[in-house]
């Protein structure tokens, strides 16, 4: 029986051969159980084995690959997507249209969505993570009100706060107040839960109005682009689920765990997080998609995907409006839409053709670099003494 | 240094070729070798066949790989 | 005359020394697919003139091998002996025919014509019998067989049809024309002196 410790130090020997994931996989599971010498590396040599076969060789259309092993399970997808699944309460995209979404790099989601986990002291405590969903949760003066009105005769207009509202959302009068005490032109009259606002000067019913509007959309507390707060037990913890998604400010609040937090807005994890962090996103949403579908993609094509979005440093659409339409090479664009446009403007700007992608020698009938078609041979000229070796013989 | 399959198909195809064409084979031919691909294959295998493979580098320089 | 080439060797021409090889195909050259492919000796070319001789390989590069041939294509330097009428250049041939309008001369394997106008500063005029062109004054006559010293004023190669390759030629210039004109003005030059 070996020892951990021989195990391990069989492992490292292979630190060269297998990425550094596999081999902590190994690991652990070979402490799981007892090993003769040759086990290990009968264990061991399979391992490689697959993990060689598994390796893409140089040459291979990587490319047309992903593009299949994505485009034939979003062919199963239409046919039965477009019904929106729930998380608690709240709708969020998914299936083909979601997948579009990401792929199209679009710069807002049809349905932004936050999961923002909390620090450990916040989640466990109910009470504590209502306090942070409350602070993240935008909150208008609307949102309070149980009716307005306006007063003509008195010139003003009387705001009625819904009590029920006020306790629910722990707002007390006086923050009220002090948000309609900033507002510039009118003074303000409390009674009861009835706060009247009145103009400074003499008003028409229009201006009236318009102030009413303008009292509603004050805005008292929580994140902008917040709209609404699902505080859900997850486990044992309490995670708040968004409808909008600002992650720069919501990584600001206490109590927040910004090492999980997440938004399902691509472009806003590029603009807060960097091109590393909108390529990993980018992955995750479409695996997460694929996978909320029942389908299976092996995550180095989307990686593909990702890597060609966020090559340049920023997320790019897949498409005529990003990476197709950026290509190089004059055919290579004019061979996937509006043709004629490409082909013209490059005759007008006198762009040069090196023929080196696919598409292009494709166009003009050449082999394709690729696969065999790469592979440049040089004969040696070491055949000439053969023959006389061979006479020799 | 371990040829990838498309090097391998292709080496083997050229050689092939070469064969049908008239070339010296570089091996000792059994009395069931006539088919060139099987020459070729054998050819490969015991590493005569006298072809380079140039493998272009991203920064366009030419790598030399011995067959 | 050096000269850069991609020359394609044969598989059936493996095993064999490449520069020997490679100095045959050049020289005599073979078929391949209906095309010709090397034997550049005897050939006229627009550029070059007519190739005389390959007479050195100087460099032989690796040789490539393209999808769907099996030769080995090998850029090769090499050098050769050319001939290419140049304009103003003064050439000895020798008369092969007469005509009305002109002699027709041959240098190397070149044919080309004096018109009649081009032979002398005198009036010529053609006689039918004797083949020849003969001046009216001073009874110089011109006929098959003479050598004659001229310079190429015109020249037009054709290697697709040897017919149309065309070299005009003139005689009407001091130290031009059939050799014997050429020793009498001489003689009567320093007699005069």
């Amino acid at each position: 029986m070996l020892t951990k410790e021989e195990i391990d130090a069989r492992l490292e020997e292979l630190k060269d051969r297998l990425p550094e994931s596999i081999l902590k996989e190994l690991r652990e599971e070979l402490h799981k159980v007892k090993l003769t010498e040759e086990a290990l590396e009968s264990i061991i040599d399979e391992v490689l084995k697959r993990y060689e076969y598994a390796k893409v060789e140089p040459g291979e259309a990587v490319g047309v690959v992903a593009a299949q092993s994505m485009g034939e399970p979003s062919t199963q997808m239409t046919m039965r997507t477009f019904h929106y699944a729930g998380v608690a309460e709240l709708n969020v995209t998914l299936g083909l249209p979601r997948i579009i979404e990401i792929v199209d790099a679009r710069k807002k989601p049809s349905t932004p969505m936050m999961t923002i986990y909390l620090e450990e002291e916040y989640a466990r405590d109910r009470e504590k993570a209502e306090q942070v969903a409350r602070e993240i949760e935008t909150l208008y003066l609307e949102d309070l009100l149980e009716k307005s009105e306006i007063d003509i005769v008195h010139q003003r207009v009387n705001l009625y706060l819904d009590e029920y509202e006020m306790r629910r959302r722990k707002v007390e009068m006086e923050e009220v107040l002090k948000k309609l005490g900033s507002v510039k032109g009118v003074s303000v009259e409390a009674e009861d839960n009835v706060v009247s606002v009145v103009p400074e000067k003499t008003a028409t019913i229009k201006e009236l109005r318009k102030l009413e509007n303008r009292l509603k959309g004050i805005h008292l507390r929580g994140i902008k682009d917040i709209r609404r707060v699902v505080l859900r037990r997850e486990g044992d913890e309490y995670v708040i689920y968004t409808e909008g998604s600002n992650l720069k400010d919501v990584l600001r609040i206490e109590g927040v765990d910004i090492t999980r937090t997440k938004t399902n807005d691509i472009t806003e994890i590029q603009r807060v997080l960097g091109i590393e962090a909108g390529r990993n996103a980018i992955i995750n949403e479409i695996l997460d998609t694929l996978n909320e579908q029942g389908l299976q993609v092996d995550v180095r094509h989307l990686m593909l995907v990702a890597d060609m979005m966020a090559v340049d440093g920023t997320i790019k659409a897949i498409g005529r409006h990003g990476v197709s339409g950026e290509k190089a090479s004059v055919l290579a664009r004019a061979a996937f839409e509006i043709t004629v446009d490409h082909l013209l403007h490059a005759a007008v700007a006198g762009e040069y053709e090196e023929l080196e992608g696919i598409v292009e020698n494709v166009i003009v009938g050449r082999p394709v670099k690729l696969g065999t078609g790469m592979v440049e041979l040089v004969m040696r000229r070491e055949l000439e003494e053969a023959k006389e070796a061979r006479e020799a013989e | 240094m371990k040829l990838t399959k498309y090097e391998k198909a292709r080496i083997i195809g050229a050689r092939a070729l070469q064969l049908s064409m008239g070339a010296p084979p570089l091996i000792r031919l059994s009395k069931d070798m006539h088919e060139p691909i099987t020459i070729a294959i054998e050819e490969l295998n015991r590493g005569v066949i006298p072809i380079t493979v140039y493998r272009r580098m991203p920064e366009k320089k030419l790598l030399g790989e011995e067959e | 005359m050096v000269v850069k080439e991609l020359v394609r060797v044969p598989p059936d021409r493996f095993g064999t020394k490449l520069e020997e090889t490679i100095m045959d195909i050049l020289k005599r050259g073979y078929e391949y697919r209906g095309r010709q492919e090397g034997g550049y000796e005897g050939k006229l070319q627009p550029e070059l003139g007519t190739i005389l001789a390959v007479t050195k390989v100087l460099d032989i590069e690796e040789g490539r091998v393209i999808p769907g041939d099996g030769a080995a294509y090998h850029p090769t330097t090499f050098e050769m002996l050319v001939f290419k009428p140049e304009l103003h250049e003064i050439v000895d041939a020798e008369v092969v025919e007469v005509r009305e309008f002109g002699a027709f001369v041959r240098f190397a394997h070149f044919d080309g014509l004096v018109h009649v106008s081009q032979l002398t500063d005198d009036f010529i005029v053609y006689d039918k019998k004797r083949g020849a062109l003969i001046g009216k004054e001073t009874r110089r006559v011109l006929e098959p067989g003479d050598r004659v010293r001229a310079r190429i004023v015109a020249v037009s190669l054709d290697p697709e049809k040897v017919t149309n390759t065309k070299i005009n030629l003139t005689m009407r210039q001091p130290g031009l024309g059939k050799f014997e004109w050429i020793e009498e003005d001489k003689k009567k030059k320093e007699k005069g002196e």
